[in-house]
């Protein structure tokens, strides 16, 4: 799914608007604390959700983040079977002929996440058998666009323009042993689609275009199509009985869209009666009407260590969420404890006063009808020093793409040219930034910003968070070049191998000798291993003058297992009991990587944060599948455990190659790639994978209401098109 | 496409089997381009690289090699298909892996499986690349 943009920012993109432009932070990272992720809540140690209430009424949202635990609840049931009417279910070609139900939304109706769709249907026997089949559901969005249909002397036919625009990007498909039917001949059955997580979502407002044929509501359809068994030989059953209108709902028909040919126009058939079916959906009603949650945010500096902001550095929240409308989500902080008390805040704010911890508070409301929840994508402070160059900057975001077949992403770059305005001192931001700060420790924030009052600072939509890799400084202007952050993944693997390294505490010490509590790496009881090896000691921590923490000490040799010896002198002074010592050789051999038996999921995970020592907070994003990290046996063949040992990996990698080229590797067999989206590292699917049954089991994700706003341009960009004009 | 498998790596190098080879195609497509069984047209690998990866206890890495063969022919069979375009209205919220739908009649095709001509106007789901 596309990364949320806020509807107010969103509209100022629909059209040409002089108001739109890009926004560009300098800053240098200090401490922060972002949750966004489910693995944040429910995997972190200690876990940081302080409290919930009420108990389990929030759960990882399939698309990432956190939202209200949904219960299945059912929108419509036809359930009658007339004895004189059905529809053939056939191989139909989906460009020609689109037939099943209708479901036209009332204007009332806001929306649902549809959770299953049932489908009862009869299958005759032939030759005292039924054959096999395979049966694909699709649900299509129609849309109608109103024009001219232009010939080549210039006459203007008015036509209506039908889309139907698929929402299951693969369609979902059931086969035949996977129903359970009922009678000898013919037999009965009904098929259940279970679409839990796709997030297909009913939308009253995708509107179209009003015609003779449609009235302009949102309108949807459930199609049926044979993709493999024997034409004419299933039939899907009618219900004539049961009310076709359903107030604040809508309304629901057989229709059969057909053309004669893909050039034609399509024309609709209506029935004035409903194929049997069963539409579920997704229900958020949490006790007391609303779910609040708690969460402790620590600051932490990039090493992971907790600290308290810098002075002078500046403390924003981070917040990204997901408000469907009528769904409300609120964020409160507190400086003095999860007691209180709490201050509302939005995305950008800036936060008072700087300390090391703070407590969030999400309140997190559905809409009226219960059927949309909001979805905390996520929520932190960030302490930057940030300086603010939207002003004097030239900005070209990063590019990215991917290479297919085999999923090779590229490492985008992109630069920011900081125009220098100060005439007399040269005190403006451009020659600021490039005088006093450390090039590599700075990073850029690239928004999205309208000067549209509607569009405040946390409607603001992130372009790019990009790593400054070097600063080319000229008369006019410092011009920062941008690195992806995937630029972190370049790194040589494997890491050779040092034959002697250990860390250990001393015991005792002389001013020649440091005897350790455990055993030297290589030592036997004979001793004497290290002897004249010019192997070295590293003090990790000690308080002694002369040894202090990072000097290095040749070592003479070593005595049995525990004790290192030195030469008169060399040490500057003694350690003592506690301290930590480092062991090395200093001689390294051929490095390796080794998995035995492993999910690629973990082996993804070990390559991108141990191997290539990626951050874990720059590991992916709460918005995606999965919060964007890739799929575990276990979520592609969930209790089949013959298929999950069948994708797990054994192997060892002795040549020299790059931590990206592993991961592109590792990211084609889970059927995607490892791409960098606003300064995150994710894993995006790009194959659907399958599991044991032949089951897609991650298709990829249809966005929201497939939209068809971008068919305009690809006609407009092509001379000669046979459309004219549009309404 | 053809993707070896088998290879145990973490097994001294003495002890390593010969490679195994699973073969994907589509009958359909191969029927359609006039090539017979044996033509090297159309006849594509899983780079090494990868391939190295498809061992395990369970199967020896059949199951994996095979799915790695099978997703790209899947797709693929009948051409790599990437296209470029620009819409009218700015997406900045787009992003590779994103799920799309073009509607376009500048897109003829065909597809051997259904045997069916694609032309005309089509809503047509895309993946976004870049």
């Amino acid at each position: 799914m596309p990364r949320p943009i806020a509807t107010e920012l969103a509209r100022c993109l629909d059209r040409a608007n002089p108001y739109v432009e890009y926004a560009v932070e300098i800053s240098a990272p200090d401490v922060g604390r972002v949750l966004q992720r489910a693995d944040d809540q429910f995997l972190l140690s200690p876990d940081p959700q302080v409290s919930l209430s009420p108990a389990a009424s929030l759960v990882a949202a399939p698309a990432g983040g956190i939202q209200l635990a949904p219960t299945v609840a059912t929108l419509v049931d036809f359930t009658g079977a007339s004895a004189t009417g059905q529809i053939d279910i056939n191989k139909e070609d989906p460009g020609r002929r689109v037939k099943g139900l209708m479901f036209q939304l009332d204007p009332s109706f806001d929306q649902a996440v549809l959770r299953r769709f049932s489908a009862r249907l009869s299958q005759d026997a032939v030759v005292a058998a039924f054959p096999k089949f395979t049966l694909e559901l699709q649900i299509y969005r129609a849309a109608a666009l109103a024009g001219y249909l232009v010939d080549g002397l210039g006459h203007r036919t008015p036509f209506t323009r039908w889309d139907f625009a698929p929402l299951i990007p693969s369609g979902a498909v059931i086969k035949s042993d996977a129903i359970t039917w009922a009678g000898g001949g013919p037999r009965t059955g009904t098929a259940v689609f279970d679409l839990t997580g796709l997030g297909l979502v009913l939308d009253a407002s995708q509107e179209a275009l009003p015609s003779n044929q449609f009235n302009g509501r949102a309108t949807y359809y459930f199609s049926l199509r044979l993709i493999d068994g024997r034409d004419s030989n299933l039939h899907w059953l009618i219900d004539t009985g049961t009310a076709r209108s359903v107030a604040g709902v809508g309304d629901f028909d057989q229709v059969f869209w057909a053309r004669s040919d893909p050039s034609a126009q399509w024309s609709a058939t209506t029935f004035g009666q409903a194929p049997s079916s069963k539409i579920e959906i997704e229900t958020f009603a949490p006790s007391g009407g609303f779910a609040t949650v708690v969460y402790k945010i620590d600051q932490r500096d990039a090493t992971g260590t907790l600290r308290a902001p810098t002075a002078g550095t500046v403390g924003r929240i981070r917040f990204d969420r997901s408000t469907p409308r009528g769904s409300t989500l609120l964020l409160e902080i507190s400086s003095t404890g999860s007691g209180g008390a709490y201050t509302a805040v939005a995305d950008g704010d800036v936060v008072t006063p700087s300390q090391q911890t703070y407590h969030l508070r999400a309140t997190l409301t559905p809409n009226a009808s219960h059927r949309a929840t909001p979805v905390l994508i996520a929520a932190g402070v960030e302490f930057r020093t940030v300086t603010d160059v939207s002003l004097e900057a030239q900005t070209s975001p990063l590019s990215r793409d991917v290479a297919m077949p085999f999923c090779a992403a590229t490492i985008g770059d992109g630069r920011v040219k900081v125009v220098r305005t100060g005439r007399r001192d040269y005190a403006d931001p451009a020659t600021v930034l490039g005088s006093t700060a450390p090039t590599t420790k700075l990073e850029a924030d690239i928004f999205l910003r309208s000067r549209h009052p509607s569009v405040t600072r946390s409607k603001y939509f992130r372009v790019d968070r990009a790593s400054i890799a070097d600063r080319v400084p000229t008369e006019t202007a410092e011009t920062f070049e941008l690195l992806s952050y995937a630029a972190l993944l370049k790194r040589s693997l494997p890491l050779p191998d040092e034959t002697i390294v250990g860390t250990l505490t001393v015991s005792s010490a002389t001013a020649t000798a440091v005897v350790l509590t455990g055993p030297l790496p290589g030592a036997t009881v004979s001793g004497n291993e290290y002897d004249a090896k010019n192997y070295y000691m590293r003090v990790q921590k000690s308080a002694q003058l002369g040894v202090e923490t990072g000097k290095v000490f040749t070592i003479a040799g070593n005595t049995g297992t525990t004790q290192l010896d030195f030469a008169a002198g060399v040490l500057g002074g003694t350690l003592v009991a506690g301290d930590v010592i480092e062991v090395h050789s200093g001689t390294f051999t051929t490095g390796r990587i080794r998995y035995s038996n492993q999910d690629l999921a973990d082996i993804w995970w070990d390559l991108v944060t141990v191997k290539c020592q990626v951050p874990t907070e720059r590991v992916g994003l709460g918005h995606l599948p999965r919060q964007g990290l890739p799929p575990k046996v276990t979520d592609i063949a969930p209790g089949d455990a013959t298929t999950q040992a069948k994708r797990k990996v054994s192997i060892e990698i002795t040549d020299e190659t790059t931590g990206d080229a592993l991961i592109d590797q590792v990211s084609f067999l889970l059927g995607g790639a490892t791409v960098e989206i606003a300064g995150q590292l994710c894993f995006v699917q790009l194959y659907p994978l399958r599991d044991g049954a032949g089951t897609s089991r991650f298709p990829c994700r249809a966005r929201r209401g497939a939209s068809t706003r971008g068919t305009t341009s690809m006609r407009a960009s092509r001379p000669g098109s046979r459309s004219g004009s549009r309404r | 496409v053809k993707c070896t498998y088998g290879v145990d790596l973490t097994a001294a190098e003495s002890l390593r089997l010969a490679p195994k080879l699973v073969e994907w195609a589509d009958a359909d497509a191969i029927n359609w381009l006039g090539l017979s069984p044996n033509d090297s047209r159309g006849r594509a690998e899983v780079p090494d690289e990868i391939a190295r990866w498809c061992f395990n206890p369970a199967d020896n890495g059949y199951f994996l090699a095979s799915e790695a063969a099978r997703q790209v022919v899947t797709y693929f069979s009948t051409g790599l298909r990437i296209w470029e375009w620009s819409t009218r209205d700015a997406y900045p919220q787009a992003h590779p892996g994103d799920v799309v739908t073009i509607v376009t009649d500048q897109y003829t095709d065909y597809d051997p499986t259904g045997q069916q001509a694609i032309s005309g106007w089509r809503a047509i789901t895309v993946i976004v690349l870049g």
